[in-house]
């Protein structure tokens, strides 16, 4: 679905999404790329990941290593996997975390800002 | 935070007289405890005005903590198998005193487990640890300009430069 060892196609996405992503960056904030691109990306961003949000609720290893590995772009993520209940859907499920509805979908794909 | 201060949370090794159930084994006492109020919080401004900040800048996470503003869980299971606290804290040696790196296992396991850095990251002693691995996000890197404070916050790690 995506890899972040990916290709200055994706840089080139990367930067027209954000622009000013580079002024003030949160520690920890990632967004994810998807493999070869992605040309609806500027209207429907690839998802974020903000650690910060995260990790004012939960330790490290809430998710580490058991749900994700400590590095980007090694393990398959993607909205069938979410459904599944796992990776993010472990916890984005309605109940412990808002869930992947509609109203939903900007919550997580967004820009970082 | 006035509020829990003035409310201390109870000491799990003395059962109250009172008789409360004792504390069950394996849950700690943050997931005993409501969440705290910086939970409702989603907007980064608002958050970092809660948090406490270090002196070289960023978030303190530690102080955080320490001031009980966040308490974060094992996981979603409120039983889930707690990590031991360890207060392993030592020096590793540098090329000269002045280069000494200050690792405390006490600030790393309250966020992280053992296998977290035993295993894929660290053997347990004796390894090269050099300067030029952190710059490359290896080693302390792997987790430190990332996620936890960046590399170039040279004295929260050599203490005495
Ligand atoms: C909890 C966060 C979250 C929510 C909510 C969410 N997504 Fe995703 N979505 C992801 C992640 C993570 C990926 C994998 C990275 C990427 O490609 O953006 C993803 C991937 C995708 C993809 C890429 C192809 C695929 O199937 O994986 C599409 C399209 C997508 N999401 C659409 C949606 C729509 C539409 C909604 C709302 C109905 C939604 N997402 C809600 C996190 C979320
Ligand atoms: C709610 C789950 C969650 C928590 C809690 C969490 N992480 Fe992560 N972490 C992730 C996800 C998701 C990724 C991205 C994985 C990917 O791209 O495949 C990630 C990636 C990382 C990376 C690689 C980042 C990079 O830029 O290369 C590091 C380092 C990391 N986490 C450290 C930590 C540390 C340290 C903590 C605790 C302070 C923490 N994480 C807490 C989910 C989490
Ligand atoms: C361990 C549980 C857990 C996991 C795993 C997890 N999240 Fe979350 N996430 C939460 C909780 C709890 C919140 C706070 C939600 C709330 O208050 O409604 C949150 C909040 C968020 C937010 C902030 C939403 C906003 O409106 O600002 C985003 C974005 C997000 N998560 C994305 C993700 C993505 C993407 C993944 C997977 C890569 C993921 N999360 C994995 C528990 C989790
Ligand atoms: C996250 C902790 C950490 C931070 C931050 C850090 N260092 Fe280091 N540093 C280490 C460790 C670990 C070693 C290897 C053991 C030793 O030599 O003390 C090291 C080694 C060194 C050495 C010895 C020679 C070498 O290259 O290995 C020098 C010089 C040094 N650091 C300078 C710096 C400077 C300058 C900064 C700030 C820009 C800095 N360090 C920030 C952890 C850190
Ligand atoms: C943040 C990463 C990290 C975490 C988490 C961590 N350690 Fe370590 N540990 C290290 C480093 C770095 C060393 C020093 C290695 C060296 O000197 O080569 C070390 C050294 C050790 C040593 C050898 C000390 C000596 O006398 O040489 C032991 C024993 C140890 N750790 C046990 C643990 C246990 C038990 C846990 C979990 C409760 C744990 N560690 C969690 C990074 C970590
Ligand atoms: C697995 C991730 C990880 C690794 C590897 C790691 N750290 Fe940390 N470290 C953290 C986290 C998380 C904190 C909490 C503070 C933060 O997030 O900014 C922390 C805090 C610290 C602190 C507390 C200092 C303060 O001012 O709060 C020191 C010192 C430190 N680390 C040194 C090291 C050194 C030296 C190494 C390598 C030998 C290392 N760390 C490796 C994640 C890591």
């Amino acid at each position: 679905m995506r890899a972040l060892r990916g290709l200055s196609l994706v840089l080139g996405i990367t930067l027209l999404l954000m622009p000013v992503a580079s002024a003030a960056p949160v520690l920890g904030d990632l967004q994810f790329q998807r493999e070869g691109g992605d040309e609806m990306a500027a209207a429907f961003p690839p998802s974020i990941f903000p650690h910060w949000v995260h990790r004012v609720r939960y330790r490290c290893d809430a998710c580490h290593d058991s749900l994700f590995p400590m590095s980007r772009g090694e393990v398959e993520i993607s909205m069938k996997i979410l459904a599944e209940g796992k990776a993010c859907g472990a916890c984005h499920d309605g109940t412990e975390a808002f869930d992947d509805s509609f109203q939903n979908c900007s919550r997580c794909h967004r820009p970082l800002d | 935070m006035a509020s829990q201060a003035s409310n201390p949370a109870p000491v799990a090794a003395e059962p109250s007289a009172g008789g409360a159930p004792p504390a069950e084994v394996g849950q700690s006492q943050a997931e005993q405890l409501p969440p705290p109020p910086i939970e409702a919080i989603l907007s980064w401004e608002q958050a970092q005005a809660e948090l406490p900040g270090h002196a070289m800048g960023g978030v303190d996470w530690n102080e955080a903590l320490e001031q009980d503003i966040i308490r974060p869980r094992h996981g979603t299971d409120s039983n889930a198998a707690q990590a031991p606290s360890f207060d392993l804290d030592f020096y590793i040696k540098g090329p000269s005193k002045a280069m000494d790196a200050w690792f405390p296992h006490s600030a790393h396991t309250q966020w992280l487990s053992c296998e977290n850095c035993h295993g894929s990251i660290y053997r347990y002693r004796q390894q090269e640890l050099k300067m030029a691995d952190l710059y490359a996000g290896k080693s302390c890197g792997a987790c430190h300009g990332k996620v936890a404070f960046p590399v170039t916050q040279c004295k929260r790690c050599h203490i005495d430069m």
